[in-house]
């Protein structure tokens, strides 16, 4: 049987927090391509 | 809890009654994409026109279905966690309220006299009882909340010491933002626009009507919302078979909302006249603000299903992503959550670009906004909706749900169906392609001198996006209306899945006292809205303008 | 309150402080910021074009149902143009198809930006406002010549 108390205390949420990094570098991605292509409509 | 009768129909027509237009909506929501997509070149359909569909596509989808779920789930979430029902009075002129109104609006709107879209921007000018319909039917979403306060404070002195469960507070929390934000609403509507729309009234100040609107048009995305949210942190960890990571957390998030969902109204306003760079700037910082709890609600709800993954048994860094209860008839409420979910990665991400001051400019009033907000209201608020409706409306009737497989299978087809309505949407956005557009008639219209080839791939894959939907909604009718029509096998109870928490934590004061949080609102309110106030009538000038969406002719001489 | 929930909290504030930095960059450096206040006045609803100097112009774009007025604008690669614009009727939208250049004409407000056309070709004018049933008609346009091509 599983020792759920245990586990419970011990639990690290890795796999989420990993998913919040990639979650952000998305967001930065998304966000960065758009003022890049907001400066060359600028410029042009 | 077992039920009383009147308290039953009540929630049982609240559901029934919004879920009925929402066939009307759905079906006005695909022809738009027809049009769109230059796919016809019409102005109207079986007597519809395209921009009265738009009308009643956003108005029932959009302010009808969200408003009436809010009430209908706040019942049951309030009594499910007090024990107690609302006064009667409270939920019966509440309905009585919304109905009425609803109907208002619905006969204008289907008679062609209110048609000026579901922002109904002054000078274009709607029927005096469009503006009364939606009044009345805001007003009697007041009336629920205030029935729920009166059962809280009895629950109070009931049970001293106890504090305020999770679920009401995200209740309390809503509908606190929607009473606040409601009156800039309710004034414009009462106060300038019925009498002007009667004729009472010849001058009228549109970026006063647009600011009071907007006061009121941002914090309706949190309520639309955070009903989502409560199930995401109250129903979701136990369907998923797991428990709530953070509690206070959960409590951190909502009062965070409370205080930062209306002074942002002005980000819808970045490239009007009128407001300063300085207000304008100012808002979006709060908006960057507001983005916060979304990201702790992530985090929050991708714990509890990681807890949920590595129970049973998954391994590894996204292993849990894989071990979680997708495709269960016996559990058909999880695909409904999951799916908004992975929507709203994209929905909400896509919603701080537009939060983004003058970044803004890239996205304002392009398709890209309706691609974003596909991704959120329809997305999981709407996927909220229709598997809670379901399951409250099977729960509280008494019957058994029907077709519970294609209830199953509507979430993930939906999910795809938006993604790709969404995809076509942003990238024509993007391209400069303009929303709000009868397109077919022109830009997508190789006829047409104003023919743009780069909007009809992006406009054709909205459609295709549009069709899905449409499949995965009358999958969903099917369900929803058999259930309703079948036989009463059990007993009518309120009842929700109710979840665990995962740690023990320490009690935190000031998560358990919303007055702070309130005051705080209102002073934020004020500081924003104070100087954005004294810019409209220092840059603007009132005008006496009216006019009837089919006509250039001012209705005024 | 859980330490994993605050350091979320602060990661994302900080990639939101990124962006907020970025942007004021972009309004005190590169002058690519929201629409200038102007005072409104009834003269500004009266379309005209007016040429400054060699490069410099001032345009003054009045929305209407359904067109603009003046509804093509026509200046020499390499020019800087002020547009003013405001709406004689309903709300209309002003979007400059390719260039960064996103406005609302609202009746009784006064818009300002400045735009540099550094680039030959025609730039469409979209309204995306709904304006009334006419609205997919309106359209005007940026003509960008070559400066000897007259």
């Amino acid at each position: 049987m599983e020792d759920t108390s245990h586990s419970e205390d011990d639990f690290k949420p890795t796999g989420t927090i990993a998913f919040v990094i990639l979650l952000l570098l998305l967001m930065g991605l998304i966000w960065y391509g758009i003022y890049y292509i907001q400066l060359e409509r600028h410029i042009k | 809890m077992t039920i009383s009768l009147p308290y039953k129909r009540t929630i049982l027509f609240g559901l029934f009654m919004p879920m009925t237009l929402f066939i009307l909506g759905v079906y006005n929501g695909i022809m738009q994409t027809i049009y769109q997509a230059g796919v016809i070149h019409r102005s109207s359909v079986a007597g519809i026109n395209y921009y009265q569909g738009l009308t009643l596509h956003g108005v029932i989808n959009a302010i009808v279905l969200t408003t009436f779920f809010a009430v209908v789930f706040g019942h049951v979430t309030i009594s499910y966690y007090l024990k107690k029902e609302p006064p009667r009075w409270s939920y019966q002129i509440s309905m009585i309220l919304m109905v009425v109104g609803t109907l208002m609006d619905a006969f204008t709107m289907l008679a062609g006299t209110s048609e000026a879209l579901y922002t109904f921007y002054a000078p274009l000018k709607d029927s005096p009882l469009f503006y009364i319909g939606t009044a009345l039917l805001i007003i009697g979403s007041w009336v629920a909340f205030a029935g729920w306060v009166k059962i809280w404070f009895e629950w109070r002195k009931e049970n001293p010491g106890k504090k305020m469960p999770l679920a009401v507070l995200g209740t309390f929390v809503n509908f606190t933002m929607w009473f606040i934000s409601t009156l800039p609403v309710a004034y414009e509507v009462l106060v300038i626009l019925t009498p002007w729309s009667l004729g009472w009234t010849d001058h009228i100040n549109v970026p006063l009507t647009r600011m009071l609107f907007w006061m009121f048009g941002h914090p309706l995305v949190y309520f639309w919302l955070l009903p989502a949210y409560i199930a995401y942190y109250t129903i979701l960890p136990k369907v998923a078979g797991g428990k709530l990571y953070s509690e206070n957390a959960a409590r951190l998030a909502f009062l965070l909302f409370l205080i930062l969902s209306t002074p942002v109204g002005v980000h819808h306003q970045f490239s009007e006249p009128v407001f300063t760079p300085g207000t304008k700037l100012w808002v979006s910082i709060l908006t960057f603000g507001v983005a916060i709890p979304s990201f702790m609600t992530a985090f929050t709800v991708g714990a509890s299903l990681e807890y949920a993954g590595r129970k049973r048994g998954a391994r590894g860094l996204f292993g849990w992503m894989g071990k979680l209860p997708y495709f269960q008839k016996e559990n058909f409420l999880f695909g409904y959550f999951i799916c908004g979910l992975i929507l709203f990665i994209f929905g909400g991400l896509s919603g701080i670009v537009n939060a983004s001051y003058s970044l803004n400019q890239m996205v304002h009033n392009t398709s890209w906004v309706p691609g974003h907000f596909h991704m959120t209201v329809a997305g999981p608020v709407l996927l909220v909706i229709l598997g809670v409706s379901l399951y409250i409306y099977s729960t509280v009737s008494g019957r058994e749900i029907k077709f519970r497989t294609l209830a199953t299978i509507v979430p993930y087809l939906w999910m795809i169906g938006v993604a790709l309505l969404s995809h076509g949407m942003m990238a024509g956005g993007l391209m400069g392609e303009p929303r709000r557009t009868n397109m077919g008639l022109t830009y997508t219209n190789p006829d047409s001198e104003l023919f743009n080839k780069h909007w009809v791939p992006t406009s054709t894959i909205t459609m295709i996006g549009g069709f899905v939907m449409g499949a995965a909604a009358l999958l969903y009718f099917i369900s929803f209306f058999a259930t309703a029509a079948g036989k009463k096998t059990r007993e009518s109870i309120i009842e929700l899945p109710e979840y665990e928490e995962l740690h023990e934590e320490k009690t935190i004061p000031l998560l358990l006292n919303m007055k702070p949080w309130i005051i705080v609102s209102v002073i934020l309110i004020l500081f924003t809205y104070v100087p954005a106030l004294i810019s409209v009538f220092k840059y603007s000038a009132p005008v006496k303008n009216k006019f009837q969406v089919e006509s250039p002719v001012n209705l005024i001489k | 309150m859980n330490k994993y929930e605050i350091r979320v909290m602060l990661l994302s504030g900080l990639l939101l402080s990124s962006f907020l930095f970025a942007l004021l960059y972009n309004a005190f450096s590169r002058k690519i910021d929201v629409p200038a206040c102007i005072p409104y006045n009834a003269a500004f609803e009266k379309g005209h074009f007016k040429q400054m100097d060699d490069s410099t112009y001032e345009v003054y774009v009045s929305a209407h149902m359904w067109a603009f007025d003046p509804a093509e604008i026509v200046v020499p690669v390499g020019s800087t143009v002020d547009f003013y614009l405001t709406s004689t009727d309903v709300v209309h939208g002003f979007n400059i198809d390719g260039k960064a250049v996103n406005l609302m004409a609202v009746p009784g407000g006064v818009n300002k930006v400045t735009v540099a056309f550094n680039s030959i070709g025609t730039y469409r004018i979209v309204c995306h406002e709904f304006c009334g049933v006419g609205h997919q008609n309106m359209m005007g346009k940026v003509i960008v010549k070559d400066k000897n091509d007259q």
